[in-house]
């Protein structure tokens, strides 16, 4: 009974300031936060630290550190495109997961790290490549298995054919033998 | 020969349907979140104020972090429930907001307009969003008394789970106070 209440509270709450939540915001324009590659203002912002443990490596920087910031984001899926990767997309997630793997790189952390790190926040999904262990083995060996199997039957069928195609032959010999023969 | 078909073809079709019906019984739009049942991530955000929020400060008492932007049609939707959730469950439950790739002036204009549920967080370069997996707005994460992300709400978040979730952290205390 509590419940209901409550949820009919709720449920009021929303038909009644439909009118102006249903209004299309079209006529705000659209500005998006620019990233900043890097550099971020000091106390503020999240803690990776504890979850990423200890850089398992040395800082990047230069050429080094585009090179591998290009590599882990062409590993990774822009979470607001279809298949695209961060390295391939210039939206503002795209550019901010772009940011933040230059920033963990230059501290250090090795490139599984990083790869882990967006695996951890988003879920295997966000790898391109999923990883092979457990149902996504199918995902390699489902396309042997198939060519595997398709060859065995070729083979099967072809024995098959060359058996009955022998046995029509002797068939035939032997009748021409007996034909002679008399 | 017929019955061999058959039996091929069965043998053919049978999996691709099994891999059909599992792949159906979920919305492929919802990424199941990892992070749920794992600590929240802990952030220090300014409000659109100057005001700095800090998630471990609020340990103690059930969190309700919302990542959001007005150019979000589901965002203006789920806002009058927010709005509703935030007084009856005020001094008990934090709302946040953390915003999500927009100007914080578009922000301000908005909750001016429609209603403040709760400080909405400038997220620099949007690693907060990151931290939490954010694919797009509107994302709600549901952080009981012990930081810990209980639940997660993927677009508009609907009044039965807003109520659920909230009443369900509410009446858990926490595992420090017992």
């Amino acid at each position: 009974m509590r419940r209901a209440t409550a949820l009919l509270g709720l449920l009021a709450a929303l038909a009644f300031a439909a009118p102006a939540a249903a209004q299309e915001p079209d006529a705000r324009p659209r500005v998006a936060l620019p990233p900043a590659e890097g550099e971020f203002r000091p106390g503020l912002g999240v803690e990776t630290s504890h979850e990423l443990g200890d850089p398992l490596g040395r800082p990047l920087s230069g050429e080094e550190l585009d090179r591998a910031v290009a590599e882990v984001a062409a590993d990774i899926r822009c979470p607001k495109c279809q298949a695209l990767s961060i390295a391939d997309s210039g939206a503002a997630s795209a550019q901010a997961m772009r940011a933040e793997a230059r920033s963990l790189l230059s501290q250090g952390y090795t490139r599984e790290q990083v790869v882990g790190y967006f695996e951890q926040r988003y879920g295997e999904f966000v790898l391109l490549q999923p990883r092979a262990r457990g149902l996504n083995l199918l995902v390699w060996a489902a396309p042997a298995g198939i060519v595997l199997l398709g060859g065995l039957l070729v083979v099967v069928r072809l024995r098959q054919r060359r058996r009955s195609a022998d046995e029509g032959l002797d068939t035939y010999l032997r009748q021409v033998e007996q034909e002679t023969a008399t | 020969m017929n019955r061999k078909v058959l039996l091929v073809g069965v043998g053919i079709s049978l999996p691709l349907l099994l891999v059909l019906g599992f792949a159906f019984r979920h919305d492929p739009q919802i990424v199941e979140s990892p992070l749920v049942g794992k600590p929240a991530p802990n952030f220090r955000l300014a409000d659109l104020d100057g005001n700095i929020v800090d998630l471990a400060e609020l340990r103690g008492r059930p969190v309700i972090v919302n990542f959001w932007a007005t150019y979000c049609v589901p965002c203006w939707a789920e806002h009058p429930l927010l709005l509703e959730g935030s007084r009856r469950w005020q001094g008990e439950i934090h709302f946040l907001g953390v915003i999500f790739q927009d100007d914080p002036d578009l922000i301000a204009q908005f909750t001016a307009e429609y209603g403040r549920w709760g400080p909405s967080l400038v997220d620099e370069g949007g690693r907060v969003a990151i931290a939490y997996g954010v694919y797009g707005p509107p994302e709600t994460f549901f952080i009981d008394r012990d930081g810990v992300i209980v639940d997660k709400a993927i677009g508009a978040v609907s009044p039965e789970q807003l109520l659920d979730v909230a009443e369900g952290m509410l009446a858990r205390p926490a595992a420090a106070t017992g």
